[in-house]
């Protein structure tokens, strides 16, 4: 079924309201959507184009506390803004290395924490999987080298996004709108794994929409480093990505966020590697140390058993990158 | 059947109204509708570049933007680059540097890297190569569209526009 129509509303509460017609999806940048729509995975009866309804303001707010990125801005924007690159310098790096230029000009910061999986199987027509809503997952038993190292039991996808470890290090909070009532929710609650439910990536149901960005401004003491891995050092998707944020103390460590990108259904925090940082100096054997940690409970596939490694050596890497080691 | 859509916008300085289908891209468009074959279908997924085009003088891949986006915009491709003056720096560069061989990647290339001449005109090599990461060519090994780049920046400096 191809389109029937395309809507551009102006406001979020009507955006809401043509997103809860049959068949309504929602579109930004549309290079996520258009891209389904050209696989013949998507067919929306109705565009609802989000650009008005969304703002693309990136700006300091609460009194100079706080950053707030709209969510219709770029990735190029976000990547070019002098002031995330002064306070949250990780997100900076993050989506300068995600996809190409020319995609960064079109895709948004909300696009990117919402598309949807790059799983071969769930992007090809013929492979109805469980989160196509079919049955089985094709990636168990299949061509799995670039599925989840955790989590991958029922689903293997890893989520996309370059930009959701460096949000989920900083301890971002986003804005939602549109139906029901506008209201905050930490990063940390937003992303669904395939054992709460396998058809879907977040809990946003239909007719809400990701309208903002907040990060609390950190200390000034604070540092940060994102590090990822690609097959092509150039235009290619991660197949590890870290972010770190460190908060150093009197003695070693105050406080240390680790999060790992692309390894699993969901962008992941790693809590037991965050506690053995607690209160330690950072010297190489405590970021190996840290590395090895992470890879605790990884459960590779038959062929991707080499991100495991990518995960001890990355985390290694950003730790001591923040540390400026 | 999908509906289409009446929009205009301006493609390479003319005013343009057409109806589209709302689920076209703006390759199809600018390709079979408006017959303006220099922008190149490669991959039609945004991997490879050959699509971009400048929409209000940013470069994107025309391939990942719906038709209907262009709405009220300003559409510049590579038929624009070229004044009644004659070819743009960089298109000469092109040429006077061997930096076209099949020529198919050619009309991305030279947008993505007006696209980067004009957003800075002080462009460095490594920024350059960092700039053209989203557009592939089979031919050249790039280093000679690299040169050929840099030597607009060169041209640049010494007057001419991007
Ligand atoms: C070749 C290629 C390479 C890529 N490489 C990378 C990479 O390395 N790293 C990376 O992170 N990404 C990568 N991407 C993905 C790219 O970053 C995303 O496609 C882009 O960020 C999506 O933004 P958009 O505005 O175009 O989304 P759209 O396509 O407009 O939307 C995507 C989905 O999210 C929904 N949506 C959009 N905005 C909102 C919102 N505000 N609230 C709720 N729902 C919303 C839409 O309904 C749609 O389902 C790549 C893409 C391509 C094509
Ligand atoms: S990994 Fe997930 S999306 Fe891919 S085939 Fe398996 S169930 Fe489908
Ligand atoms: S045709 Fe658009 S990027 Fe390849
Ligand atoms: S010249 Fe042939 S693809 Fe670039």
């Amino acid at each position: 079924m191809k389109p029937f129509a395309y809507i551009r509303p102006g406001t979020l509460e009507d955006a809401a309201r043509q997103l809860g017609g049959r068949g309504a999806v929602g579109c930004a940048g549309g290079t996520d959507l258009l891209d389904r729509m050209k696989e013949r995975i998507e067919a929306p009866r109705i565009l609802v184009d989000l650009k008005g309804a969304l703002d693309a303001r990136i700006e300091l707010v609460d009194g100079g506390q706080a950053l707030r990125i709209g969510a219709a801005a770029t990735l190029a924007a976000v990547a070019g803004s002098p002031l995330v690159l002064k306070h949250f310098p990780a997100l900076v790096r993050a989506v300068e290395t995600a996809a190409t230029p020319q995609i960064r000009n079109l895709g948004t910061i909300g696009g990117n924490l919402c598309q949807r999986p790059r799983c071969w199987y769930f992007r090809a027509r013929d492979f109805e999987c469980m989160r196509r809503g079919g049955r089985g997952c094709y990636a168990q038993e299949g061509e799995n080298r670039y599925h989840a190292v955790f989590g991958n039991e029922l689903c293997a996808i890893t989520h996309p996004s370059n930009a959701a470890p460096a949000l989920l290090a900083y301890d971002a909070t986003l804005g939602l709108g549109g139906a029901g009532e506008t209201r905050r929710l930490s990063i940390h609650e937003f992303f669904v794994g395939c054992d709460e439910d396998v058809q879907r990536e977040n809990i946003l149901e239909a007719g809400t929409l990701v309208t903002e960005i907040r990060l609390a401004l950190p200390a000034a003491s604070v540092r940060a480093a994102y590090a990822e891995l690609k097959e092509k050092q150039s235009n290619d998707w991660a197949l590890v990505s870290v972010a770190v944020v460190l908060e150093p103390g009197d003695a070693g460590l105050r406080r240390a966020a680790v999060a790992l990108g692309h390894v699993a259904p969901v962008p992941m925090r790693m809590p037991e590697v965050e506690a053995y940082l607690e209160h330690k100096v950072l010297t190489p054997e405590v970021a190996a140390r840290a590395g090895e940690l992470a890879t605790a409970h990884a459960t590779p596939l038959a062929q991707n058993g080499y991100k495991v490694q990518l995960i001890r050596v990355l985390v290694k890497r950003a730790l001591l990158e923040a540390a400026g080691r | 059947m999908s509906i289409t859509k009446a929009i205009s916008f301006t493609l390479n300085g003319q005013a343009t109204r057409i109806e589209v289908p709302v689920d076209m891209d703006a390759l199809t468009m600018i390709r079979d509708v408006l017959k303006l074959t220099g922008t190149k279908l490669g991959c039609g997924e945004g991997e490879c570049g050959a699509c971009t085009i400048l929409v209000d003088g940013t470069a994107v891949n025309s391939c990942l933007m719906f038709a209907v986006d262009c709405d009220g915009r300003e559409l510049t491709t590579i038929e624009g680059l070229a004044t009644p003056a004659g070819r743009s720096v960089l298109q000469r560069a092109f040429v006077e540097h061997g930096a076209v061989q099949c020529g198919f990647c050619t009309p991305g290339l030279v947008m993505q890297g007006t696209y980067l001449l004009r957003q800075n005109p002080g462009l460095t090599v490594a920024d350059i190569r960092r700039g053209i990461e989203g557009n592939l060519c089979r031919c050249t090994g790039y280093q000679k569209v690299i040169e050929a780049i840099a030597a607009a920046v060169h041209e640049i400096e010494k007057g001419d526009r991007a």
